[in-house]
């Protein structure tokens, strides 16, 4: 495990995962469309709506699961100062924030035919938003100054403050009074659902699980390169500005 | 149901629900076309940049 704590040797398995995890997503994708649209049956309450749920769910499974990667890249950034760390939260971050709003919209979509309602302030519906406004509040909190480095540690404590937000999330729909329902997919007997509506599910579940891994090699390959470029430009002006600082021969003949 | 399902018109109309099923897939895959795409330009254009100021760098990634 600790060998993959190596920044450099991280990267090299991350640029080997991208063609593997792009591959099994445009693999998936199609047999699961197939099956959400075409094979599996509509529900008898729902009816076709139901069809709306094989993105939403596995939208919001990735949304947290972003969040807890953020906060743990971040918690490992603030205890063990590891670049890693705070690498990984930036390049999940906008992944997590996307996949949220795909949750959030997928849901809303759904709630018209199904509750007659686009929104209410349910503490499940809610909850989620706050994911995004943490998403987007930590981006611009990384982003905010003009040396990156400096977000970088209000940003990471931001994220982690964040994650109480996680258990609310998951026991909002216990705990409340909510519209939402609870979870059919991870109750205590198995996931209370017919296999063909499982299926499709799964297999939309993998395809973007796949290409969430995907995106997050990708932006973290992006995020590296950006701190080298970073690295180098600052050895650059450090190199240059002695000799840019002393006076030239003439300027030192004129004093 | 079958691929032939893609041609009738009972297909798109959804049960009636077809603005909501498409409009849902529609958005979804509209923002992560549009997220791959951002993370992709914006790791190319940092890996050129890098490439320019550190070539033995790139030099050494091309020979693996």
């Amino acid at each position: 495990m600790h060998r993959f704590a190596n920044p450099g040797r991280f990267m090299r398995v991350a640029r080997r995962v991208r063609p593997w995890t792009l591959g099994a997503a445009l693999l998936l994708l199609p047999v699961g469309l197939y099956q959400a649209l075409i094979a599996s049956p509509p529900d008898y309450q729902q009816h076709d709506t139901v069809r709306i749920l094989y993105i939403h769910v596995p939208a919001a499974i990735l949304a947290q699961g972003a969040y807890v990667l953020m906060a743990l890249g971040s918690a490992a950034f603030l205890i063990w100062k590891h670049p890693l760390g705070d690498l990984s939260a930036r390049a999940v971050a906008p992944i997590g924030a996307v996949f949220c709003l795909i949750c959030l919209v997928t849901g809303a979509v759904w709630g018209k035919p199904t509750w007659g309602t686009y929104w209410v302030w349910d503490a499940r519906l809610t909850s989620m938003l706050i994911l995004l406004f943490l998403f987007i509040g930590y981006m611009a909190l990384a982003n905010a100054f003009d040396d990156p480095a400096r977000g970088d540690k209000p940003a990471a404590i931001l994220a982690i403050v964040g994650i109480v937000n996680i258990p609310v999330i998951k026991f909002s729909v216990y705990f409340f009074n909510t519209l939402h329902q609870q979870s059919t997919l991870f109750s205590a007997g198995g996931p209370a659902m017919p296999p063909e509506m499982l299926t499709p599910l799964a297999l939309l579940g993998g395809s973007f699980a796949a290409f969430f891994l995907w995106l997050f090699a990708v932006r973290l390959a992006g995020e590296f390169a950006k701190v080298r470029l970073r690295a180098i430009r600052g050895g650059l002006i450090r190199r240059e500005r002695p000799a840019e600082s002393r006076p030239s021969a003439s300027a030192r003949g004129t004093r | 149901m079958g691929i032939g399902a893609l041609f009738t018109a009972e297909f798109w109309a959804m049960g009636g629900h077809g603005f909501f099923v498409w409009s849902a897939y529609g958005f979804c895959f509209a923002v992560l076309a549009a997220l791959a795409l951002g993370a992709w330009r914006m790791t190319a254009r940092a890996e050129r940049e890098l490439a320019a100021l550190d070539p033995e760098r790139a030099a050494r990634r091309r020979n693996g």
